[in-house]
Order: structure tokens, then C-alpha cells, then sequence
């Protein structure tokens, strides 16, 4: 065919063609709303030039940012598009990320035409994350958009755990629900129960629980970092530290803060700041962490040495006069020690540096070094099982840091071993001897770091004590023993009426899971079970409603965390809502502007609780009405006015100097920076009488004490100061040496109980992965294709022992069962422990409904007397949505859900849940064993727990005063001085 | 009836260039047989393809091949522009410049409706041929021909080579039928002294990757096939600085009569390429004016080689 005769045939069969059309972007003109339901589209604007705008920062971090006088009008291209240049039009929404507990910023990009959100990016005006985030925060799209997420109320039909689900209204869930607890709060004031996760925020449930009336708070701290709390607690009255790291010479972690941890991205920038300006990172973790591999002394100490090697730099410290001699006169009650000394230790050397009558500070110091003599670099090394070099190396990079000493511990060794609390102790120890408390790059307290402010009208506290959340055995718990509630109902402690889990997933999180299961079955034990939650998850499958919550970008809260040196508040907010008011149009709630029928508890409980009290005699509904229109339910626009107007200093001016109310300030930025700088907040002085310990008192209560003369707030304990010797753990019968001051106390792993020439090994499952979330993340694809497997770390010593390699089956067998999981052969784990990840191993029970199906097995339940077994029939797989992403997802393995065969280790002190466990034996699974299957023996289960319990000190049998526990000691909402009166048959008859 | 026919053939040309191998496109294209042969199915592969033939090696932008620096923009593409708006051609420019060749196709496109309509109004046509006229013979076709020969040998996707090819004899017969005077097509003047001592490296690769200096278009899969060659590493970047580190790597590997050698074959070849064009009735005479050229400044720096 010639060339003419080709183009003579094309432009023939063109005539044939129809006429061609333009494809155009659809341009929606009403809020479409899809999440959930279809991936979301966004309209197409003019095109316009954007030019992204220079913001300059003091410390020269990432600065490019939309500016916030933008954020009302943003512009930009939008990027999958590209080469093609689309022009996007977004109103940009701050708001509060939800997928740990930090609470970083962040910034929504709301579409202006759709209203549906394009991506979620950090927040720069945010005081404490500053603009950046982890893989964890822009995955909250993933979550809004998940093809199979909740978005209707759910009610049981059939058996629980049936999987048989119906669709209800909220009306007849409220109503349900709310006559439910009405019924039971008429009987009793322990039949209601919030069991809660991950809060996420400061005070708003709480507040509704105590208008309630119940002794109803539950929390997961227990499973979690009881263990520190109570070792910080009892040194200094607040219960987490806050360091300055920024400005440290020395960062000392029992954690794994530059990958995971309390608070990660807030913190692990902060670290990063102080290693650019030359400071030296120490690291104490079996693990070989991200942290770690950036540190400059990294210390493998074998789980639950590691206050062997603290009090070993201690005695580095003292025994070079390394210590701030002045700030321990001060601050500590070196008075108190010196007086109970003969009490409470049985160091014949040191009671001997120690006068009768009143003791001079020299005495005290002759005594604190004698005390701590023993704890030499040779026998803290063959503890730890760590080069002596190291802990020498530690030890000097500690004392040359003089008060620019950060420390920190989370989980890790404090919730892995018994007498975790004394590690922490002893961590701080160090901080103390430093005088590093309080200081520029040192560590403060967390209640000095964090603004919490009050709401409009508080609710009395509660005259009652529920003993299925705080038992006698464990008067010094912080807090609920709440992995014990099966446990203490399968020995007839107690029932719930109406249960509700709130991003909280015990038979998944907690140990033994298997007791959770049973007793959640239980109609009588559980006579109500309410799941509040955004997703699917082990639990809400065995619940009788499930109620879509919003995710992060879908509510309002308030939080604030101990970030660093300074306070500040971030505004949750639901940003389509948020939107939709910016373009004018009325949103009363905020389930008229989330997918489906999804609710914000916020207003969830408003509704609930007024229903609960529908003519006001119950005394609850005055709690939930709004300041501004008596009569009427609060709606969120009131509450949080009047908490910004009224509770938060300096707020009010900073709006009214941008000519906007506060609500509208906080609305527009979403975070505000309430001080800056805050070290000190112990040496303010205040006005009252001294006792003849230096006790200041004012208004019937101890408010601070005297220092050189001068009255000053001091600390949250009852001598006001810093207590080496604790006189409380003394008084209550925790009356040794080894736990009345720092000490190691032996751990449940220590080597002695780990007989590895038998083939035991110690199982170390308490780490995260950087980009998981507990049980929430298996509704984020973007992080499941990252980390989607939890295999067993084995040392290439053990892996030889035991003849296997990378990717093997191994059986683990632990106290209460066996589970079977692959092994990954690795030099980053200390031989003789055998590590996996806590964050995977999620399950469903049916094909196409419960947890996400890229994100968990589909698996069967089975189980004869007391024998239980979970089998994996198979795991992830590519499946059709309403998302085209859930096509490609390419892995299979998600996890092995080793939580189920563990045993309940609660401390005898602190109640925390021990989670390292003893692997009793570890060897090659049998072609018989699969991966992922699970067996547990329950008789066993309870033997462990009772094996535990009997290592409690019982407040019926130790409290010097009559109560249940020390006052002073926290709670979440601490009941009337009436409550902690033991009951009558517990009392002791010489009080 | 024709203007409608080529009203569809721009049209369908354009999006082709535009959007890739979209399912409509692919729908009508199965209706030519003149492209049947290397016509694939849409897919992901394909639509990469397609991006990486027109975003990473050809850019199918007429101020790329006439503006002496070879890049985006410049007075070319103001051209164009005035000519869209003498014709009523209000285009987007958000996801392509003005001067894409899929918008000129879409202009052409644009006239061709017009002329149908007024044809079937009954109303005077011939101002719209004017403009067909002056836009193929002063624009288009002065940079249609080295488009297509770069999309033949420069790129690796056999469909938009054929297509380049199938508008290149579109817009010729076009043109042809059309009648009238056409100027002939001027290119701006090479400036590369190679005697100079101020030039330098740099300046004689400015001139290799400009079209209208050099009379070739290298892309980077051209460079590349060039270093394989002579066995040389293929590099990475921008075409001038893939070429200019492919030099500099040639000096550090003594092959650079090697390369100079293989870089003449394919101005050569890019040269003999033209031919097509010309066979059409197209003026491709300063192009390959300047290819030849280009062949002497390489036979210079060959014979400056030490040795």
C-alpha cells in the first residue's frame, strides 16, 4: 500500500469512527462522603501556578510547609497526575494523629469540591512533632478509606461470637443500651465498665464515667507501663519522666525511642538534634533496635540485669564524687532515710555509718556509698552478660554529663520482668545523683510537661470501689489490674452488666487470650458487651453491638503530651466537618459529616448519658447539658468554647490577637504552645506552716516544703522530696533492703530460671515495629506491606543448636501452651532469647468479614475441657474492593498470635502484666506442626496465675492504716477517702 | 467529508500523544489498519511505556526541536500560542505546554471541525484553510519530520513511532491538498566553532543535544545505545549530561574514535531517516543540511585526537 493510498484508507475508516469525546474529571458540587465505600475522587480546579512557600524554622529543619494564612485556600498539583499538571483546591485542617499515643500534628487536605480528604501530612505549628510524622500518620487515609472498615451499628444475632450481625439504628442501640445501664446503675455502682486501649485524650471519658456514678475506668496500663509508673511514682510522685534530650550531653534508654516508644516522632527527633550537637546515646536492650544500631554504647544486657548495671554507674558516681552533693541535700529525703534506715536495710556496713539520733548528710553519704559499694563494673558485667568495657564506657559518658542527663524507659525492661519498677528505679537513681532532674537536657516529670485543662463542671468522686478492677492483693497496682478480669471472674470475684471495650482489644492484646475468650462467651459474667470501633477485631467479634467510631480525622479530643520541655494542647478534630463549616455549610453533628453512619464518641456519650437519665433524677444528666442552653444536650461547639475560653492560659489573648475566639484559634491551627522552657515548676514557692519536718501545710493539706529556708511546691510525694527509701512500700509490708530502696530485685528470667543446657530459652515479645500500631494497624495496608510478619529472632548460636535456619518452623513451648512460628537467624539478638514482635499475628473467623483480610488469617477455634487451639488456614490474600489496592496485596505470612499461650505475670507490687516469658522449650516443628497454630492448656493458665497471686502482699493483711491502698498513690479517677476504707471482714482489728 | 475525517485523525492522533493508550483510543486505533500490526492491549506496561517514550526520551514539544537551546518554552512556543487564539483555540495549558504535540494536533483538529461546520452552515471556509495552511506549513511541518524520525529511532515503542509516522503523512497530504506557497523551512545558525579556543566540552555537547543546531535529536535511550556500542558505561541523567559524562568516560577509556564513530553512524542514520519526509513533499533540506553538518564537527574533533 503506498503512502497515499494508506493515508486515503486511515482518514476513510476515521469517518467511521464515532465522534470522539472529551474526558472530563467529574466535578461532584455536593460532599460525597465515601470513606469506606469507594476510593474518593477530587475535583479538578483552573490552572493555576503554586508555589510552595519558604517557611524558615530556628533549628533549619524541613521548612517547606503551606503556610497557615493559606490554609483556608491551597492549590497544588496534584501528584499522581504527573507529568499532566492538575490542579487541586484543598482547605487544609489540623488535626491530632491516633495512631500511637503521641499525639503528633496533623494536617488534613480536604478537597474543596468532594470534601473528601486527599492526604493527611504533618502539622508545622504542632509544638511537639513540628511538622514531621512517621509512616503511622499520613496512614490514616488508609484507615478512612479502608474498604472494610464499620460504618453501621452492628447487633448480635445468634450466640456470641457467631459471627450473625444485623444492622440497627443508633436510636435502638441508644435506647438499648442506655436502659441497660440505667438498670444496672439503680442496682450498683461496679456493674458498668470502660475498658479502654489507647484514650486519646486527657479527661473526656473519665469525666463521664464518674458522672455516671461507677467505679467503672479501665485501662490497658497494666499490660503496658504499670511497671515504670510505680518506679517513678514512688521516687517522685509523677509517673513518667520527661526529658530534655534536645539539650543533653547524655541519653541513657531502656527503650527503643528513634524507631518506637513513648512519644517516638516527638522524641526521636529531639535525640537526633542531640547526637548532631555531640551528645552520646547508650542503649541497654537485647535487641539490636534501630536505636541501638545508632548508639555509641550499646548494652545486649540479658532481660532484667538491668538495674545491676544502673546501680553499678551509680556507684561509679559516688565513688568518683561524681554526684551533685548539693541538689541530693536538697531534694532528697536523706533525713527519712536516715531515720527508717535500721528498719528497713540489713547492711550491717551501712546502718553503721549512721549515728544514733538525728544523722548528718555525711553520714548519709557514708552510707549511700557503702550501700552501693557491691555494685562493681566486674559483677554488674557477669549479670548482664556484657563486656565490662561497655558498662565503663556508660558510666563515664554518664558522669561527664553532669545535669544534662535524659533518660527514659518504656516497656522494655520495666513490663518484661518481676520487679521491673525497681529498674526503673534504680534509672533514676542516676538522675537523681546527677542532679539532672528538672534541668536543661535532663529529665523532668511528665505532669510537668503536659496541660491538661478542666472542663466546665466536674463531677463528684465516686463513693465506691469496684475490687474486680483493683483488688486487695495489689494495693500498690497502677493501675486496674485490668488482664486479670477473666481470671478474677473464673474465681467467682465478679460480673459486668454493661462492658464497654473502646479501642481495646484484650483477647487479641493481652496475654492468655484464651481466658478472654471463655469468659467474654459468658452471658452472666459479661451481661452486655458494647465494642466502640472503627474496625474490626478479635473482640468485637464476641460482642453484642459494635458501634462505628470515627477514626482520628473523624472526632474531637483533646491531648497533650510530655514531649519535651514545654506544654501544649492538641485539638482532634473532625476534618470534613470542619471543612463543610469553612464552605458554609451547617453541621450539627459530627456523624452528618463521616462516612456512613459513623459517630464520635464525644457525642456518643452525650446522647448515651442523657438517655441514661431521661427526666434528670439519677443526677447524671445535669453533667451533659449544655452552660449556654439549659435544658439542652452540650454539643461539641460548647464544650470545647468553653474549655478554650476559659481553661487554657494565654489562649484567649493569642486568638484574640489573630481576631479570632479561641475555639476558632484552636480550630484553625489545631495545637497550641501553653509555656516553653518549663524545667522547674518544683522550686516555686508557695505559703503555709511548717511542721517540724519541713512539711508545708495549707488548707488541711501538705503543699510543699521547706528548702534553705524557703517553702517551695517540691514534689508529689508525702515528704515533698525525692524518696530514696521509700517509707510507703515499708509501711505496707514491702519492708526489705531490696525494695525499699533501688535494688534488683530477680527477675522471673533471670538465667537461674532459664535452663538453657535443658533447651529453655527466654521469649522476649514485647517490642514494637516502627510502623505497626498495636491492634490497629491491620486496617492500613500502606504499613502492612511494610511490616506484615512477626518472626522469631533467633542468634545464629541457637539457630545451630537447634539445626535450623531463616525461615524454618520453630515450636515454642511456654508455661501454658505452644505455638509455632518461623525463625529469622540474626547476629541482633543476644543468644539464649528468642525474640517476636507482640504487633502481629491478627485473625478472623470468617472468610469476608472481621479483621482486614490483608492484614490477618483466616483461622478456626477449637477446644475440649480445658484444652484450647487456634489453627491457621490460611493467611493473607489479594482480594477485590471498592479499593484497587487490595488486589496487589502480594504476602501471605501475618503473624503467629504467640499472646495466647502466654501466662499472667502480675508483679506482686506494681500489677503489671511481666511480659517475657520462659520458653521452656524451643526446638524444630514436626512436619505435623503449622505455622501459626496455637495450643493452651487453661488449667494451666490459672495455675500460673495463682502460682503469681501468691506472691502478693494482700492490703487485708499489710495496710498500717485500714484502707485498701495509699492515698496518695494514682488512679484515674480516685474515689471518696470513704472508698479506701477496706471493707469490714478485711479490716485489721488493731486499726 | 475530509475535513471531518482528518477533524478525527488529529484528534485521535492527539489524545493518543496526550493521554497513552486508553481504552477509547485503543478502540478506534483497532480500526486502522495501517497501525494493527503494533497495536498492543492497554495495560500498565504500556502506559509506562508510553511515559517513558514521550516524558524520558522524546519530548514531543516543538520548542525542543527549533529553539536553539533545545529546551521548553522560548518563542516557538509564544508562537504557537497566537496562532491557537487567531484560530479560537482556548486550550488548558495545566498539563502540557502549549506547543505538545498533542495540543497542535488538537488545534488542527479544532480548524478541521470548524471547516466541516461551516461547510455544512453553508458560510465561508476558507479563512479556516488559511489557518490550516499557515499552521502546517509554518509550524507544524517544519518540526513533524525530526519528531518522527526521533520517534522511529530514538524511542522504543513501535506504536507511537508508527503514529508520528501515520501524522507526519496526514499533516503532508494535508498540506498538499491544501495548496499554495510554503517558505522553505530556516533553522537558526549552528554557532560551534571548534577552532575557538573558548569552547569547550560542554559547548559541544549544547550542540549535539539541539535538534536545531545539530540537525539530530539524541535521546536518552539513543546515548545509551550509542555508549553500548563501544562498550562504554550508559550513564544517567539529562541528555546533555549523559552525553557529556559518555565523553569524558570515552577520554578516560581511549575510545574516543570509537565514539565519535558511533555518534556519526547515527546522525547518519538520523540523516537518512529525513528521507521519509522528503518523499512526502515535506522541506526537510536544513535539516539535513545540518546533520551533514554535524558529521564535519565530528570528523574535526575525530581528527584532533591525539595520535
Amino acid at each position: 500500500m503506498s503512502t497515499t493510498q494508506r493515508i486515503a484508507d486511515t482518514l476513510a475508516r476515521l469517518l467511521g469512527l464515532p465522534e470522539s469525546s472529551t474526558a472530563r474529571m467529574p466535578r461532584p458540587t455536593e460532599p460525597t462522603n465515601v470513606g469506606g465505600e469507594s476510593m474518593p475522587t477530587y475535583g479538578v480546579d483552573d490552572a493555576r501556578q503554586v508555589q510552595m512557600l519558604q517557611v524558615d524554622h530556628p533549628d533549619g529543619r524541613m521548612s517547606r510547609y503551606p503556610p497557615p494564612d493559606r490554609w483556608d485556600d491551597w492549590v497544588e498539583w496534584e501528584s499522581t497526575a504527573w507529568p499532566r499538571k492538575v490542579a487541586r483546591r484543598y482547605t487544609l485542617v489540623p488535626t491530632i494523629c491516633f495512631n500511637c499515643e503521641s499525639g503528633c500534628g496533623l494536617l488534613a487536605y480536604v478537597d474543596k469540591t468532594t470534601f473528601e480528604i486527599r492526604k493527611l501530612e504533618g502539622n508545622p505549628v504542632h509544638p511537639g512533632s513540628r511538622g514531621r510524622n512517621c509512616a503511622k500518620g499520613p496512614a490514616t487515609h488508609n484507615q478512612i478509606y479502608d474498604p472494610e472498615r464499620i460504618l453501621y451499628p452492628l447487633k448480635r444475632v445468634g450466640k456470641r461470637g457467631e459471627g450473625k450481625w444485623k444492622q440497627v439504628t443508633w436510636e435502638e442501640a441508644l435506647d438499648d443500651i442506655s436502659a441497660k445501664m440505667r438498670e444496672s446503675r439503680k442496682k450498683r455502682r461496679d456493674g458498668i465498665m470502660y475498658h479502654v486501649g489507647r484514650p486519646g485524650e486527657d479527661h473526656y471519658a473519665n469525666r463521664c464515667i464518674q458522672a455516671w456514678g461507677v467505679d467503672g475506668h479501665n485501662s490497658h496500663t497494666n499490660v503496658c507501663s504499670a511497671s515504670s509508673r510505680t518506679g517513678y511514682y514512688l521516687w517522685a510522685g509523677f509517673d513518667r519522666p520527661s526529658p530534655d534530650y534536645a539539650h543533653a550531653q547524655t541519653i541513657l534508654l531502656i527503650s527503643s525511642h528513634l524507631e518506637t516508644g513513648h512519644y517516638f516522632n516527638p522524641h526521636a527527633q529531639r535525640i537526633m538534634e542531640a547526637k548532631k550537637k555531640g551528645a552520646t546515646l547508650i542503649t541497654m536492650d537485647p535487641r539490636l533496635s534501630n536505636t541501638a544500631s545508632k548508639s555509641d554504647v550499646w548494652l545486649p544486657t540479658w532481660p532484667g540485669s538491668e538495674a545491676w548495671v544502673l546501680l553499678a554507674i551509680a556507684n561509679h558516681l559516688l565513688q568518683t564524687d561524681a554526684w551533685n552533693r548539693t541538689f541530693v541535700r536538697d531534694w532528697v529525703d536523706w533525713r527519712g532515710f536516715c531515720r527508717l534506715a535500721p528498719e528497713a536495710l540489713s547492711d550491717e556496713a551501712v546502718l553503721s555509718c549512721l549515728s544514733e539520733g538525728e544523722a548528718t548528710f555525711e553520714q548519709f553519704e557514708a552510707a549511700l556509698k557503702t550501700l552501693y559499694a557491691p555494685f562493681t563494673f566486674e559483677r554488674a558485667a557477669a549479670e548482664a552478660q556484657v563486656p565490662v568495657e561497655r558498662i565503663r564506657a556508660a558510666a563515664e559518658a554518664v558522669a561527664r554529663s553532669g545535669t544534662r542527663l535524659s533518660t527514659h524507659n518504656w516497656r522494655s525492661a520495666s513490663i518484661g520482668n518481676r520487679g521491673g519498677w525497681q529498674i526503673v528505679r534504680a534509672l533514676f537513681l542516676l538522675n537523681v545523683l546527677t542532679g539532672s532532674i528538672g534541668t536543661k537536657g535532663g529529665t523532668s516529670g511528665n505532669s510537668w510537661n503536659k496541660f491538661v485543662p478542666k472542663p466546665f463542671a466536674q463531677p463528684p468522686a465516686v463513693d465506691t470501689w469496684n475490687e474486680l478492677q483493683l483488688p486487695l492483693e495489689w494495693p500498690f497496682a497502677h493501675f486496674e489490674m485490668s488482664f486479670l478480669l477473666p481470671h478474677l471472674m473464673e474465681e467467682g470475684r465478679g460480673t459486668v452488666d454493661v462492658y464497654f471495650t473502646r479501642v481495646y482489644n484484650p483477647l487479641w492484646t493481652n496475654p492468655d487470650g484464651f481466658m478472654w475468650l471463655d469468659k467474654l462467651q459468658d452471658e452472666s459474667l459479661f451481661g452486655l458487651h458494647v465494642a466502640l470501633t472503627p474496625t474490626w477485631n478479635e473482640t468485637a467479634w464476641f460482642a453484642d453491638y459494635v458501634l462505628p467510631m470515627g477514626h482520628s480525622a473523624e472526632r474531637h479530643d483533646l491531648m497533650s503530651q510530655e514531649t519535651h520541655a514545654g506544654q501544649w494542647i492538641g485539638f482532634r478534630q473532625p476534618v470534613r466537618r470542619v471543612a463543610m463549616e469553612r464552605a458554609g455549610k451547617t453541621v450539627t453533628h459530627t456523624w452528618e459529616a463521616n462516612p456512613g453512619e459513623v459517630w464520635e464518641e464525644a457525642e456518643f456519650w452525650v446522647e448515651l448519658s442523657w438517655r441514661m437519665d431521661p427526666d434528670g433524677s439519677m443526677g447524671i444528666r445535669k453533667w451533659f447539658e449544655s452552660p449556654v442552653r439549659p435544658g439542652e444536650p452540650i454539643s461539641q461547639d460548647e464544650y470545647w468554647s468553653w474549655i478554650f475560653d476559659n481553661s487554657v492560659p494565654g489562649l484567649p489573648e493569642a486568638a484574640a490577637a489573630e481576631e479570632l475566639s479561641p475555639l476558632a484559634y484552636m480550630r484553625k491551627y489545631g495545637a497550641f504552645e501553653v509555656s516553653r522552657d518549663r524545667y522547674t515548676p518544683y522550686l516555686a514557692e508557695v505559703q503555709g506552716q511548717a511542721d517540724e519536718q519541713g512539711r508545708v501545710h495549707a488548707d488541711g493539706k501538705v503543699v510543699g516544703v521547706v528548702v534553705d529556708g524557703t517553702a517551695r511546691v517540691g514534689f508529689n510525694t508525702p515528704t515533698r522530696k525525692l524518696e530514696l527509701l521509700s517509707e510507703t512500700l515499708l509501711s505496707w509490708g514491702w519492708d526489705s533492703q531490696e525494695h525499699v530502696v533501688p535494688w534488683p530485685l530477680k527477675s522471673h528470667v533471670h538465667p537461674d530460671h532459664i535452663d538453657r543446657d535443658a533447651g529453655a530459652m527466654l521469649l522476649l515479645p514485647n517490642f514494637r515495629l516502627p510502623t505497626l500500631i498495636h491492634t490497629r494497624s491491620a486496617n492500613a495496608k500502606w504499613l502492612y506491606e511494610i511490616s506484615h510478619d512477626n518472626p522469631a529472632w533467633l542468634n545464629p548460636v541457637d539457630a545451630k543448636r537447634l539445626g535450623v535456619s531463616t525461615g524454618d518452623l520453630v515450636r515454642i513451648e511456654t508455661e501454658t501452651g505452644w505455638f509455632v512460628d518461623r525463625v529469622w537467624v540474626t547476629e541482633g539478638i543476644t543468644p539464649g532469647v528468642v525474640a517476636i514482635s507482640h504487633h502481629l499475628g491478627r485473625w478472623r473467623l470468617s472468610e469476608t468479614a472481621g479483621v482486614n483480610r490483608f492484614g490477618s488469617s483466616l483461622a478456626s477455634l477449637d477446644g475440649a475441657g480445658s484444652e484450647r487451639s487456634l489453627q491457621v488456614e490460611h493467611g493473607a490474600a489479594a482480594y477485590d474492593s471498592a479499593d484497587p489496592d487490595t488486589a496487589r496485596v502480594w504476602w501471605n505470612h501475618v503473624g503467629v498470635h504467640q499472646n495466647l499461650a502466654h501466662g499472667v505475670h502480675p508483679d506482686p507490687v506494681s500489677g503489671a502484666h511481666c511480659w517475657l516469658q520462659r520458653a521452656i522449650d524451643v526446638r524444630r516443628a514436626t512436619p505435623e506442626e503449622r505455622y501459626g497454630e496455637v495450643h493452651v492448656d487453661l488449667d494451666k493458665s490459672m495455675a500460673v496465675y495463682r502460682e503469681w497471686k501468691a506472691l502478693t502482699r494482700s492490703a487485708a493483711e499489710h495496710s498500717p492504716d485500714g484502707t485498701r491502698r495509699p492515698r496518695w498513690l494514682k488512679r484515674p479517677l480516685k474515689p471518696t477517702v470513704a472508698a479506701y476504707q477496706l471493707p469490714p471482714a478485711d479490716a485489721k482489728t488493731d486499726a | 467529508m475530509i475535513a471531518v475525517a482528518r477533524h478525527r485523525g488529529y484528534a485521535l492522533f492527539g489524545r493518543l500523544f496526550a493521554q497513552g493508550l486508553t481504552p477509547d483510543v485503543h478502540a478506534a486505533l483497532a480500526q486502522l489498519p495501517a497501525v494493527g500490526d503494533v497495536l498492543p492491549t492497554p495495560s500498565d506496561t504500556v502506559a509506562a511505556a508510553h511515559h517513558e517514550a514521550l516524558s524520558l526520551d522524546v519530548f514531543p514539544y516543538a520548542s525542543v526541536f527549533l529553539e536553539p537551546a533545545g529546551t521548553l518554552g522560548g518563542a516557538t512556543s509564544a508562537e504557537v500560542s497566537q496562532r491557537y487564539a487567531q484560530g479560537g483555540f482556548h486550550p488548558s495549558t495545566a498539563s502540557m505546554e502549549a506547543d505538545h504535540l498533542a495540543l497542535q494536533l488538537a488545534y488542527l483538529a479544532h480548524l478541521c471541525a470548524a471547516e466541516a461546520q461551516a461547510v455544512e452552515d453553508g458560510v465561508e471556509a476558507e479563512p479556516l484553510v488559511v489557518l490550516q495552511r499557515g499552521f502546517l506549513g509554518e509550524h507544524l511541518l517544519r518540526w513533524l519530520p525530526p519528531l518522527s524520525v526521533a520517534l522511529t529511532q530514538q524511542a522504543r515503542h513501535p506504536l507511537l513511532a508508527r503514529v508520528g509516522q501515520l501524522t507526519l503523512e496526514l499533516a503532508a497530504s494535508h498540506l498538499s491538498e491544501l495548496g499554495g506557497d510554503v517558505p522553505p523551512t530556516s533553522l537558526p545558525e549552528p554557532a560551534l566553532s571548534l577552532s575557538d579556543p573558548d569552547t569547550r566540552l560542554k559547548d559541544v555537547v549544547g550542540y549535539l543535544v539541539s535538534p536545531a543546531r545539530s540537525g539530530v535529536y539524541l535521546s536518552r535511550s539513543g546515548i545509551a545505545e550509542v555508549a553500548q556500542q563501544v562498550q562504554l558505561p550508559t550513564g544517567f541523567g539529562t541528555r546533555p549530561r549523559m552525553l557529556e559524562q559518555l565523553l569524558h568516560t570515552a577520554s578516560d577509556h581511549h575510545r574516543q574514535p570509537e565514539l565519535l564513530g558511533a555518534l556519526a553512524s547515527s546522525v547518519s542514520r538520523f540523516r537518512e531517516g529525513l528521507g521519509a519526509a522528503r518523499e512526502l513533499g515535506v522541506d526537510v533540506d536544513a535539516w539535513v543540511q545540518r546533520g551533514s553538518q554535524t558529521l564535519r564537527v565530528l570528523d574535526e574533533m575525530k581528527a584532533a585526537l591525539p595520535g
